[in-house]
């Protein structure tokens, strides 16, 4: 269908995700019935997670993401009703960025009111034949 | 911020979503900007944002950027949208590193520069090194604080006298926590329990 938005193959793996965990920002596997992160198979042609799992990227986890998730992250997805999917790269280093700012030169705690006072959500399309259609991946731009 | 992230979206993978904290997966797509994403804080609440933007003009005076602040959270080996047991102004000498870093090993200059260039702008990979809280020789922003407070209530600080903390203490700053799902919950039985007492009280 013209203008239908596709998931691309994951390019990610198990080398890649254990750098990852060498570097400290991933946790390592330790449990094999419900391991803390699952790489995808070369079936999946979109993602089709588990029940318990989301859709992380590792971009995500190069800028400051990571779990068990932080209350700022969690209270982002909840406040615009999006999912980690609908989230972009740049979104998550102006996240990780405000609360850095808030805790280790503001001292205080991340600020929800200075959140929403300095940051506005934007919906990030792709425009073909001068129409608008949504994205599967990224879709909030912060 | 990078003006190309090109090919993102291929780099997925399957995370556990421990104890649902995370919006489960449903495939969901942004097809519209609902109202409240460009709504700001409420207004009531504008005025008492006052002495942290003062504190923000004052951190890009001191030519704070973004570039400076990723090199900071990853010189002390943090992810700050992850849980931490302490904040990063609390990460004294007598804090355990498990919970709050990522690695016990300091981060080599070279790997942060990598990542301030991967995740920021190439040209910003060897950004100085800003000391956060509380680290000796983070900006203090007491007097640009001061300048606030005496604007806005009359009352007069010596600048080099005052602390940040206790700026907070004094209810300046009012800490305005992010909400989170279960706030509700929480708050509904806060709202119980002063019920109960309140009816106890008139027994």
């Amino acid at each position: 269908m013209v203008g239908d938005d596709v998931w691309p193959p994951s390019n990610v793996t198990r080398s890649a995700l254990d750098a990852h965990v060498k570097a400290g920002i991933l946790r390592p596997l330790t449990d094999v019935e419900l391991p803390e992160w699952i790489v995808p198979s070369a079936n999946d042609r979109e993602p089709n997670p588990p029940p318990g799992y989301v859709v992380c990227f590792l971009s995500f986890l190069d800028r400051g993401f990571g779990t068990p998730a932080g209350r700022l992250i969690r209270a982002i997805l909840h406040y615009y009703e999006v999912e980690l999917h609908n989230l972009n790269p740049n979104s998550v280093i102006q996240a990780a960025v405000f609360a850095t700012v808030c805790e280790g030169f503001l001292g205080v705690p991340p600020h929800w009111n200075l959140w929403l006072h300095l940051f506005k959500a934007d919906m990030a399309a792709r425009y073909e034949g001068g129409e608008k259609f949504p994205l599967r991946v990224g879709g909030c731009t912060l | 911020m990078p003006t190309s992230n090109r090919g993102w979206q291929s780099g997925w993978f399957y995370l556990q979503n421990d104890g649902g904290l995370l919006s489960a997966y449903t495939g969901k797509m942004v097809t519209g900007c609902p109202q409240k994403w460009v709504w700001g804080a409420p207004s009531e609440e504008q005025k008492r944002l006052a002495p942290l933007l003062a504190g923000l003009e004052k951190l890009r005076d001191a030519r704070v950027t973004a570039a400076t602040v990723a090199t900071a959270f990853h010189k002390r080996s943090l992810l700050p949208l992850a849980q931490r047991r302490a904040f990063m102004f609390e990460m004294t000498r007598g804090v355990p590193w498990a919970g709050t870093r990522m690695l016990v090993e300091p981060v080599s200059a070279s790997d942060i520069a990598a990542w301030v260039a991967k995740t920021t702008h190439p040209d910003l990979k060897n950004s100085r090194v800003v000391p956060m809280r509380p680290k000796k020789g983070y900006i203090s922003l007491v007097r640009g604080l001061v300048f606030v407070l005496t604007s806005c209530t009359g009352f007069l600080f010596s600048p080099v006298s005052i602390p940040f903390s206790a700026l907070q203490k004094m209810g300046i700053v009012r800490y305005s926590l992010p909400p989170v799902p279960e706030d509700r919950e929480i708050r509904a039985k806060n709202r119980a329990r002063n019920e109960e007492q309140k009816k106890a009280k008139e027994v």
